[in-house]
Parts: structure tokens; C-alpha cells; sequence
């Protein structure tokens, strides 16, 4: 039998291996891959501010930014009921937006506040 | 006489797809890393994904998961490579084809009918009549008329062909056929339903795989030649709404391609079946009898339902008790009279069946060819179209067809199961073993219809989480898969087969059920005519569930929009599209059971 033959004869049988390896190199690539870990837990002085952020975000009249504003003051740790009856003197949006500060501060993304 | 069919005479069948080395090895390649990533996911599912606070949920759906991707395996392995079977020339002589006799070959093509219109059966023996051959043949076409009518025979008798009838209904149309065997003797035969119309070559296309004395029967494929082909979108929004939506439709096919409104409603179109499934099991010698068009070696079908008899009289014999009575020496125990007797009652209650009497009798018979070990009998799918035949036209015919194949396959799963029995070779066994598999699959098909809409009401999700590592294993998987049967399944669209597969699951449920109470699948013929009437209670738990579906997916929304934490986004995304897909492919048979043929192919006689 002569190489052409032999690879004509087998070429399904390269064509699985082939698949094996590439499978193996895909599998190999995703396993190593560092695993995300979960954003630390909400310090007691960023639940503490997060609380006054959903106070005033929670009093939007846009029902999304409330959902929103809910969502993370919840990852914050904030009793969303509780914290519902304080009211700072700040407006809806800039509640949400302090909100959405806090939130990407603790995942580590957002610039360092320098020290005062 | 004209009928709605009539109008379909020229159309002719489109050749097997070619067979493309490049493809089928790009399709290799994918496969094996389709099914190596999908390895590693249901590893992943089992050992790091299930959500323990909600066993109840999360555990049938990675079992489901598991044994899906089993079905997976199985029908990689079927699809695995085109080896059609070499070609021969017509012969000319028996001893051609095995036999001892220097004489032309004799075929016998036998039209059974029950109740089908005389007129329908009279274009069959026409046509069977005009079978062509390239030497001399004693060709003999017999009209098999279960329906005992006389106005089948005075057509018989005007065509100058044999009418063949009985007194009773034994068996159907497996004891139709051997009632027939019992008065002929054609070394071939052909066997036809009563809308199969030959095309003259095929004596002449086919007989040739006969000079191996080996190949019991040739199965050549279905072509429905009265499909409906649908109307263009671009002629539809012509017609309704002038030239402009002429515009609108070309604007629209020009960037996703043509799209036919109505083409095949019911999901006819065997070439998937045919040119793809049936055609790669010649290489495992795993192609089965599909009933009509048809061709088989009278020899083989009668050496193997004599094995088979003998065996079951032996077996019978063996076990049951002894009518004493008839003994001629009371109290004889092991000597050469009661041995005689006891085989001779067995043999009475025994019957010979060169088909046999089941519901699904084409492909029980070819188990039984294939198990037989003496002999090693070949089976081919001839991947050329030789005859024409008529689709189901309407949903309750359809779903009856469905209903019986399902049920047969699943009945000889449960009761005479050939992967556990002698005789199959390893490679025939994984090829039957996907048949039944597929039909089992309605169980876990349901579990997947259901999986996205308990998530979507309640906000239990069925893996740990919806997270990237979730993605990460699970998409590899996916894309490969559709990758990996888009090159597959090349030359068709695989779409409408798998939508069709899902959307089926209530016939296949309601078919276990009844093998598993132990009801026997009754044989109602599959009517040739097209049946009046509301279908939409053939598909209301398809319907059903759409509308289930689609509140969910609003109640999601609406939940994941009030910020409840456990309707998270990716959960939604995931669930959303599951569900939409799900959707899509219900509509497709809640679609089929509204539809209606163009007023003017309605044209009877």
C-alpha cells in the first residue's frame, strides 16, 4: 500500500485524532484560564454609604434607574426596606450615581480615590 | 380522472447529494471536536454545575442533558461517512444473481391496497407495467387487495394484471404480502403501496446490487412529488401589497436568500431520512426496509422467516406444556413420540412470516435478516429516487404515519430488542440503537421545553449559575454542534428536521405510553387522501405551550425589571433565547394544522 493509500484509507481516522487534539487544545485553553473571583464583600463604610446613595435613588420616577439603583445597592449589602425611610438631600441621580461609583470601586475598576 | 396531483406528473426528483471528501472530512473533524467538547461540558454539568437548591429542577435537566448527548454520539456515529455500495450492471440470468438456473430473471411487483381509491392504484399498475429491462424478464405485477373490493379486481382485470385477495385481514400488510408469496414466484420482488409509482429504469438501476448473493433487498428513497413548494415572499407581498411590496420581498430575499411561505408544511421532505440517514448505514450494513419501493430477494426473505420459525417452534416447543390427551402412550416421558408431539403442537401455533405481522414490519423484518448469522444477509439503500409516491396531506394523516413509526420502533425496542439479542454486529447494533434512541428522545425533549419556562416564572436556575465558566463550557459545545451538522447534513436544510424532531415530542410520548401499557399499536392505514377537518387538537399541546412560554418570558422581563436579583441578565438572555427557539419550533406544527392547499390545487375528480 503506498502513503497516498494509506491516507486515503485513514483519513478518517487523522480526521478524529485531529479533533481530539483540537477539542484538547480548546478544553486546555479554558481550563487554565484564571478563574474570576467574586468581587470582595462590601465594606461596612461603603454599605453605609450605599444606604444613603438608594435612599435618594430610590425616589426616581424612572422605574428602570430604580431597578437598577435596586440591583446594586443590593450586591452592596444594603437592607433595601430598611433604607428606604431616609431621605438625603441629594437628588435621584446623583444617588444612582453614587451608587454605580460604589459598585465599581468594589469590583477593583474604578480610579483609586486618593487619600485625603 | 384527474386528481390534485396530477399537475406534479413532469415534476421530476433531484439527484442524491454528491458525496464530497473535503466535506465529510471537515465534518469529521467537527464532529469529533463537537462531541470531545461536549464530553468535557456533561463532565463539567455533573461534577460543578448542579444547583443543590433546587435538585428537584437542576438533576432532570443534566440527566436529560446526559442522555441527549448519548442520542448525540449515536447519530454522529450514523452520519459518520458516505460508503455507498458499488455499483453492478443489470443481469441478465438468474445464475447472475447467485442462483443455478441459466433462465431470465422473474420479479413479481406486488401494489398492496386497502381501501385507496381504484383510480389511485390503477396509475401504479400502470406504471409498474412499464418497468423497462435491458434482456428478457418474466416481470408479473399483482394487485394485493386487502379490501376484498370488486371494483379494485375489474380494474386489475382491464389493466391485464393479477388480482390477489383473501378472506381475511391476518396481519395486515405484513400477512397482505405473504398471502401473495404463497401465490407467486418470482425470484424478485418489488414491493409498492398503493401510491407507489415505479419510474421505468428502476428494475434496471437496482437489480444489478443482486449479483452479490449476499444482498437480501435494496431500499431505494421516498420522493414526494406533491410537496407543497410554498410561494416566494417576494410574490407574496406582490401580490398584497402591489409592486412596492414586490420591492420590499426582493429587498428582503436578496439579503437572507429566498424564502417560500407554505413550502412542505408538514415536513415531508425524506431526502434527510434518505440521502442522509438511511444512505450512511450502508457502510455498517445497517440500512432498513422502509416498505415501499423496495426490492427483495425472494430467496432471503423466505430463508430467514423459515430459520426464524424453526427456531421459535424449537424454543416453543421446548418450554410450553403437552396436550397429554393427544399422547398415544399416557405417562410417556422424554421418548421419541412425545418429542414429536410436542414439536407438532408447536408448530401448529406457530406461524411463518417472511414479514413480519407488526406495525412496523419493513424494519422488523430487516433486524431479523440482519440478525441472521448463517447467512449474513446485505442490506443497501440505492440512493437513487425510482419511484414517486404521495405525501401526507393533512395533520391527522401525518400524525398517524408518525404515530405508527414511533410506536413500532419503540414496541420492538421494549419487547424483541435486537441490541441485546444475538446476532447484530457491534457497528449494526449503535446504528439501531440511534433509531429507537431518537424516538425515546421526547422524553428528555420535554424536560428542555419545560427547563427555560420554569426558570423564566420562578427564578430557579437549573445550573449553579449563569456565569462565564457556565458560558465558557456550554458555547464551545453549541457552536461546534451546529458547525458540525451544518457540514453533516450538507446539501440540505437540517432545520426543518430538527424543529419538526421537537415539535413531534407529544405522538412520541403518547406512542411509549402505549407500548409501556402494553396497548398494541394498532395498523390503521395511512390514508392517501386528504382529511377534512379542525386538526388544531393534534397540536394543542404544542400550542399550549407556546402560549406557556411566551407569558414566562413576559413574566422574566417583568421581574428582572422590578430588580429581582435572581432574574439575572445573563439568566435571562440564556433563557430568552432558549425559549424563543422553542417557540419557533411549536408554531411550526401549530402552523401545519391551519394549513390549507391553494384553492386551486383542490381539483378531484
Amino acid at each position: 500500500m503506498t502513503l497516498r493509500e494509506g491516507l486515503v484509507r485513514g483519513r478518517s481516522h487523522i480526521m478524529f485524532i485531529l479533533g481530539l487534539v483540537t477539542a484538547g487544545t480548546i478544553i486546555a485553553r479554558v481550563e487554565s484560564a484564571p478563574a474570576p473571583t467574586p468581587p470582595p464583600p462590601a465594606s461596612a463604610a461603603q454599605t453605609e454609604a450605599a444606604t444613603w446613595a438608594w435612599a435618594a435613588a430610590s425616589r426616581s420616577p424612572s422605574a428602570s434607574d430604580v431597578a437598577l439603583a435596586r440591583q446594586l445597592a443590593g450586591g452592596l449589602g444594603v437592607r433595601l426596606d430598611a433604607a428606604a425611610s431616609g431621605a438625603p438631600a441629594i437628588s435621584p441621580a446623583a444617588g444612582l450615581a453614587a451608587l454605580e461609583g460604589l459598585a465599581a470601586n468594589r469590583r477593583g475598576r474604578a480610579t483609586p480615590v486618593p487619600p485625603r | 380522472m384527474s386528481f390534485y396531483f396530477s399537475r406534479f406528473e413532469a415534476r421530476r426528483p433531484p439527484p442524491p447529494l454528491a458525496h464530497s471528501v473535503p466535506i465529510e472530512l471537515l465534518w469529521q473533524f467537527l464532529a469529533t471536536v463537537n462531541l470531545a467538547l461536549g464530553a468535557w461540558y456533561i463532565t463539567w454539568r455533573w461534577g460543578h454545575s448542579i444547583n443543590f437548591h433546587a435538585l428537584w429542577f437542576s438533576l432532570p435537566l443534566v440527566v436529560a442533558e446526559t442522555l441527549a448527548y448519548f442520542g448525540l454520539a449515536l447519530f454522529t456515529f450514523n452520519l459518520w461517512r458516505v460508503k455507498d455500495y458499488p455499483r453492478r450492471p443489470a443481469p441478465a440470468l438468474v445464475s447472475d444473481c447467485g442462483g443455478d438456473e441459466a433462465r431470465p430473471i422473474s420479479v413479481d411487483v406486488f401494489i398492496a391496497t386497502y381501501n385507496e381509491e381504484e383510480e389511485l392504484v390503477r396509475l401504479s399498475i400502470i406504471d409498474a407495467r412499464a418497468l423497462t429491462y435491458p434482456y428478457p424478464i418474466d416481470l408479473r405485477v399483482h394487485v394485493l387487495d386487502d379490501g376484498r373490493r370488486p371494483s379494485m379486481r375489474a380494474i386489475a382485470e382491464a389493466e391485464g394484471v393479477n388480482y390477489i385477495s383473501r378472506s381475511n385481514n391476518i396481519g395486515f400488510k405484513a400477512g397482505n404480502l405473504r398471502n401473495a408469496m404463497e401465490q407467486t414466484y418470482g425470484d424478485f420482488i418489488v414491493i409498492c403501496d398503493a401510491d407507489t409509482r415505479c419510474f421505468p429504469a428502476m428494475l434496471e438501476n437496482t437489480l444489478g446490487y443482486f449479483r452479490d448473493p449476499n444482498v437480501a433487498f435494496i431500499q431505494t428513497p421516498h420522493w414526494f412529488y406533491d410537496i407543497p413548494e410554498g410561494e416566494s415572499l417576494r410574490d407574496i407581498l406582490k401580490r398584497r401589497l402591489g409592486g412596492f411590496g414586490g420591492l420590499i420581498g426582493a429587498a428582503i430575499e436578496g439579503v437572507i436568500g429566498e424564502v417560500r411561505i407554505g413550502e412542505d408544511p408538514y415536513v415531508n421532505d425524506s431526502k434527510l431520512f434518505f440521502d442522509i440517514i438511511q444512505r450512511r448505514r450502508n457502510w455498517a450494513n445497517a440500512a432498513f426496509c422502509c416498505g415501499a419501493a423496495s426490492i427483495h430477494r425472494r430467496e432471503a426473505v423466505m430463508f430467514v422467516a423459515l430459520s426464524e420459525y424453526a427456531d421459535q417452534v424449537e424454543h416453543v416447543g421446548e418450554r410450553e406444556p403437552i396436550n397429554m390427551s393427544a399422547l398415544p402412550l399416557p405417562g410417556a416421558r422424554e421418548d421419541p413420540a412425545l418429542r414429536a408431539l410436542r414439536t407438532w403442537q408447536a408448530a401448529q401455533r406457530q406461524e411463518l412470516t417472511p414479514y413480519k405481522f407488526h406495525v412496523s414490519e419493513d424494519i422488523y423484518t430487516t433486524i431479523v435478516l440482519h440478525r441472521d448469522q448463517s447467512r449474513r444477509w446485505l442490506s443497501v439503500l440505492h440512493p437513487d429516487v425510482e419511484t414517486r409516491q404521495l405525501s401526507p396531506q393533512d395533520l391527522l394523516t401525518w400524525t398517524i404515519q408518525r404515530f405508527k413509526y414511533a410506536g413500532g420502533s419503540l414496541d420492538i425496542f421494549l419487547h424483541d430488542n435486537p441490541i441485546s439479542r444475538p446476532g447484530l454486529s457491534l457497528a449494526q447494533k449503535l446504528m439501531y440503537l440511534c433509531t429507537f434512541w431518537s424516538y425515546l428522545g421526547a422524553t428528555w425533549n420535554l424536560v428542555f421545553i419545560l427547563a427555560p419556562v420554569i426558570f423564566l416564572f420562578t427564578g430557579l436556575s437549573p445550573v449553579d449559575a449563569y456565569s462565564s465558566v457556565f458560558f465558557a463550557h456550554a458555547l464551545p459545545f453549541l457552536v461546534t454542534n451546529e458547525l458540525a451538522f451544518m457540514l453533516g447534513t450538507w446539501g440540505i436544510s437540517g432545520y426543518k428536521g430538527k424543529v419538526s424532531y421537537l415539535a413531534s415530542f407529544p405522538i412520541s410520548l403518547r406512542a411509549l405510553w402505549a407500548v409501556l401499557r402494553g396497548q398494541q399499536i394498532k395498523f390503521p392505514v395511512t390514508p392517501k387522501q386528504r382529511q377534512e377537518g379542525n386538526f388544531l387538537s393534534l397540536v394543542l399541546p404544542q400550542a399550549v405551550i407556546m402560549g406557556v412560554t411566551a407569558l414566562a418570558f413576559a413574566v422574566g422581563v417583568f421581574r428582572h425589571l422590578r430588580g429581582e436579583t435572581q432574574f439575572t441578565t445573563a439568566g435571562l438572555i440564556a433563557n430568552g433565547c432558549w425559549s424563543f427557539y422553542n417557540i419557533l419550533a411549536m408554531s411550526s406544527m401549530v402552523r401545519a394544522a391551519f394549513w390549507n392547499p391553494p384553492k386551486d390545487e383542490e381539483t378531484s375528480a
